[in-house]
Order: structure tokens, then sequence, then C-alpha cells
């Protein structure tokens, strides 16, 4: 299975220290992604990013990143449907996933922690908190 | 016999009974008896028309008042003495008030032919204006007509139809605006992310720029240029000035595309949701659209991908914008609902939604056309009709299309058409009159004809 022609891989022009995660950052909104890929780099993380909840599970399929990051309303399927499909894929299930949206209120929260998520975090999201997180599945 | 006898006889039969009657007494008792029930049936009729519930008003052909009921002195505040033998135009039908123009009845029965019911505005004695539906008869008299009218104050139908208006304009807001929220978290996030970033990178390349200004003091002879050098380029690498330099550019470029996302975001919020004027104003409905479909972002973008084709040559056409700009919502999400709906649960690819204008016999049209489901035959009939919904509980509230039919039919004098395919999609058409009101043609020609007579 290749990777959709859309796919992008963000990473710095110079990338030289070795990265200590490989994120895949699902969100339909490049500039979003670009954003924390930038930031994240400080960290020696790196960002693939994907558009939307099927390009992202295919890219989950071919890159096994360490952790994945998705927003929930998005074209295609949405980040629930995301999140199930990788549950039920033996070989994705293990991969911890990230919720970051301006959609889940308190019952969809719940709803994604029962399926497997290890947290559901509020678009804007401060990078601390996320780095919080992150640091629970990397060495930073 | 007393002359109260005589004006107030007990019964027709005793006063032909009796017997000191001569024929001129008799024939004068008939007389007064016939005036009397002439008289009463004036009064009667008088009473009947007084307590109608409606003004009513009787003018000549020309429009000078003949009859003019309690109500009508009620209603628009001109006693009856002060009315009869006036002109309507100088009372309640002011060429300033109707938006049929001026005039009396004749305009008003010569405005539409149907039911000979017209909305209209009036004007009371005290310079207000009422909204009213006016219905109209005419009635031979000699050679020429008299105009009966009944007069019907609906300002307060009118302030619910408004209400009814305003709360599904509420309600869409509502909705819409967890969508907004989004669209504005979304930059709001990265220039956020950007800004930092740019303020980590100052903090870089400050530290470059301070080793080389002590490469410089070196060179100007007040240390170790080779030290010095080495460090340069070791803090240059460390920086990264060609990630630096790249990322940079990029980010600025990508905060500033968010930042004039979110100001186009809210300024097509602050049109959306203006208010407008109560009258109709010149507008420029291609850009009326464009900030609709801004507003609407969050609800057609997961699903379908949005073609314009407006026509450049629009003139401003005379409408309610607000009024307009809700008709275009309503219908911009409806087709995203049936192209949701068409989809399916695991959609793989977006259907479109285009929406046109095109100027075409005196009418500004907008199409909007989707891809989606189709309105199955059997309920098209019913899709105008108030409080008529497919959708589930939460979704909407079966007001949409009516509230569109409301405001491009009875406030614009416009027409809006459904065309649809079931499968294939669904083609929505409103046509809004490129004049006010054709009436107003109509108006002049009969200025003319009567000029040229």
């Amino acid at each position: 299975m290749s990777i959709p022609a859309d796919a992008v891989m963000i990473e710095g022009a110079a990338e030289k220290a070795k990265s200590t995660g490989r994120v895949l950052w699902v969100d339909d909104d490049p500039n979003l992604a670009a954003g924390f890929a930038r930031r994240l780099k400080r960290y020696n993380i790196q960002i693939m990013h994907a558009f939307d909840g099927m390009q992202g599970y295919w890219m989950a399929l071919n890159q096994k990143p360490d952790v994945i990051v998705t927003d929930l309303k998005m074209p295609k399927w949405p980040g629930n449907d995301l999140v199930e499909c990788l549950s039920l894929n033996r070989e994705l299930a293990g991969i911890p996933t990230i919720v970051v949206s301006g959609h889940a209120g308190a019952a969809e929260k719940k709803r994604l922690e029962a399926m497997g998520v290890v947290a559901v975090l509020e678009k804007p999201v401060g990078l601390e908190d996320l780095l919080v997180e992150l640091r629970k599945f990397l060495s930073l | 016999m007393a002359p109260e006898q005589l004006l107030y006889p007990r019964t027709a039969d005793t006063s032909s009974s009796e017997p000191d009657g001569s024929d001129v007494h008799t024939e004068l008792l008939s007389v007064k008896k016939e005036l009397r029930g002439a008289l009463e049936r004036e009064n009667w009729l008088r009473r009947t028309i007084d307590t109608a519930n409606d003004a009513f008003v009787s003018t000549t052909v020309m429009g000078e008042v003949l009859e003019w009921n309690s109500k009508a002195e009620q209603l628009f505040g001109w006693s009856r003495a002060e009315v009869i033998g006036k002109h309507l135009s100088e009372t309640i039908f002011p060429p300033s008030v109707s938006d049929n123009g001026a005039g009396g009845l004749q305009h008003l029965i010569q405005v539409r032919s149907e039911g000979k019911r017209v909305e209209t505005k009036a004007r009371t004695l005290d310079g207000d204006e009422i909204s009213v539906e006016v219905s109209i008869s005419p009635m031979r008299e000699g050679s020429s007509f008299v105009l009966n009218a009944f007069i019907h104050d609906i300002t307060s139908r009118k302030q619910l139809q408004a209400q009814l208006t305003h709360a599904q304009k509420l309600e869409s807001v509502g909705q819409l605006s967890a969508g907004i929220a989004h669209e504005i978290n979304t930059p709001t996030q990265y220039v956020g992310d950007n800004t930092r970033f740019l303020e980590e990178s100052f903090e870089e390349i400050l530290g470059v720029l301070n080793c080389f200004n002590e490469l410089l003091q070196a060179v100007e002879g007040q240390g170790d240029v080779a030290a010095v050098v080495a460090k340069v380029k070791k803090v240059s690498e460390a920086a990264d000035l060609e990630y630096l330099k790249k990322e940079i550019q990029d980010s600025i470029k990508q905060s500033l595309e968010g930042v004039s996302r979110v100001a186009s975001i809210v300024r097509a919020m602050k049109e959306f949701s203006h208010p407008g004027s109560a009258t109709k104003t010149p507008t420029d409905i291609n850009k009326n659209i464009k900030n609709t479909i801004t507003v609407a972002t969050n609800e057609w973008k997961y699903v379908a991908k949005m073609v314009t084709e407006m026509d450049d040559e629009m003139p401003l056409i005379p409408c309610l914008p607000g009024d307009l700009n809700q008709v275009i919502l309503n219908l911009i999400v409806n087709s995203a609902h049936a192209i949701a709906e068409a989809l399916g649960k695991n959609p793989t690819e977006k259907g479109t939604i285009t929406i046109s204008t095109a100027l075409r016999d005196n009418f500004a049209e907008i199409r909007v056309q989707d891809t989606g489901a189709g309105i199955p035959e059997s309920i098209r009939r019913r899709i105008f009709d108030p409080f008529f919904t497919t959708k589930g509980v939460g979704v909407g509230s079966g007001q949409g299309l009516a509230i569109a039919r409301s405001v491009i039919v009875d406030k614009h004098a416009g027409t809006i058409d459904v065309n649809s395919v079931e499968g294939q999609g669904t083609t929505f058409l409103v046509r809004l009159p490129l004049e006010e009101q054709s009436a107003l043609a109509n108006e002049k020609h009969d200025r003319k004809k009567k000029d040229s007579k």
C-alpha cells in the first residue's frame, strides 16, 4: 500500500539531531500541523502529516509512528472512524492516540477514552499540555 | 292626529285601518313608512359597517373618499367628517408610504389580479406606518364604479412573521457558532505556535548576531580572530540558519494567512448577522453570497467542494440583505445535508455545491445546486410547508425552506423553484426582480396613459 500522493512529510530542511519520536498528525489544515512541527522539532520530534482520517490510517499502517495525534471533524473519515479502525487493527492498536480537537464534548471525550484514546485535548492546545501527554510515550 | 302618531305609527295595519283616513293620508303614511324603512335600512347598514372589525373605505375611481367607518376612524385617526371628499393619497396612501406607488384603490386593484387582496403599507394621522391587507371590490355606480375596500391591520401578523424569521436566524446562528469557533480556533492555534517559534528563532538568531559582533571586534584588533571565527561557525551551525531561513518565511506567511482567515470569518459573520434595514436596499448579492459561504464553511467543507460562478455584471439588487443571507444559508445547509446523506457514513470523496448568479429577463437568478441525495417526488410539493422536515430531531426545525419561500415570494415578489432528481441532486432557483416591484413600471405606464388623454 502506498502513501497517498498528497501526503506530506514535514521535516526540517537540515534534520540532523536524532529523532526521539515520530508523531503522525492527522488534521485537515496543513498550517496547523506545520505550526506544531516547528515547535516540536525543538524537542526532536518529527511530525508526519495526513489530511484526513483515511489517509491517516494508511500512513499509520505504512509508517508505524510512535504516537498518533488526530482531529475529530475531518473530510472522508472523521477522527472517530480513524480511532475505531486503529483500535480494530492488531498491528496498530498499540500506538497511543491523542485527540486534539475543538469538537470534543464531555460525552464524546468519555466515549473516545473508552475506545482507548489516551488523552483528549481542546483546541487551541498549549504546547506544555501536549508535551505532558507526549512525554508519557516518548523519551524527550 | 298627533304628529307623534304620524311619525311613529304603531303598525302598518292599524294606520291603514284608520276609519277617518283619506286617500292622501294613506299615501302619506305609506311614503312615511317607506322612508322610515329606508332610514332604518340605512341605519342598519351604517351600523353593520361601523361595527365591522376592519376599516371600511369606499372611494370614487379617482380615489376620493365616499365612505369611512368607525374602525377606519380608529385605525387611521381621521374622523369620517374630516376625510369625506379627500383623496386617499392625501390621507392613508401618500406616495411616500405606499410601496405600491402613489395612489388609491384603483391603483391597488390593478396591481394584482388574483384575489384582489393586497398587502401594503398605510399611514395614520400621527404619521405612523402600518402594514395592512386591503381587499377591494368594485361596485357599478351609474356609468362609473365605486371602489369598496375592507382594510385589515396586519401589523401584529407582520411582527410575528419577523419574529419567526428572526428566531430561525438565531437558531441557525446558534448552529453555526460551533463551526465558526472551530474555524477560528484552528488559525488561532497555529498563529500562536508560529509566533512562539519566531520568538525562539529570534533568540537563536540574536545569539548568532552577537557572535558576529564579537568577530567584528576581534577583526578591529581586540581579540583572537581565529577563535571567534570557530565560535561563529559553531553557533551558526547549531542555530541551523538554513532551516530557520525557510521556516521563518513559511511561518510568517502561514500566520498572515491565519490572521486574514480569522478576519474574513469575523467580517463575514458581522455582515451576515447584521439585522439589516427594514426597507430594501441596493445590494451586491454576489458579495452577500460569498460572505454566507464563508460563515457556513464548517457546515459544508467536510462533505463538499464549493464552486461559485458569479455574474460579474450583476447590478445592485433591491433586497433585504439579512433575509437574503438567511435564505442562502438555509439552501447551503440543505445542500450539505443532502450530500452527506448521499455519501453515507464512510465517504471516500466529497460532493459538490455549485452556487451561481446570472441576470435573466429583469431578474437576478441565484442557483444553488448540489450533488446530494435528491428530494423524493412524493414530498417535493411539501418542502416549502412550515415545520415540514425529513431531518432528525435537533437537525432542523422544518422552517428553512418555508422562510426561504416567505422571504423570496412575499417580501421580494420573486420566485423560488426546485428541480430535483433522486440520487443525482437538487437545484434551487431563486429569482429576484431587478426593480423593487414590477408594479412600479405599471404605474409609470398608467400615468403616461393618463397624461396623453
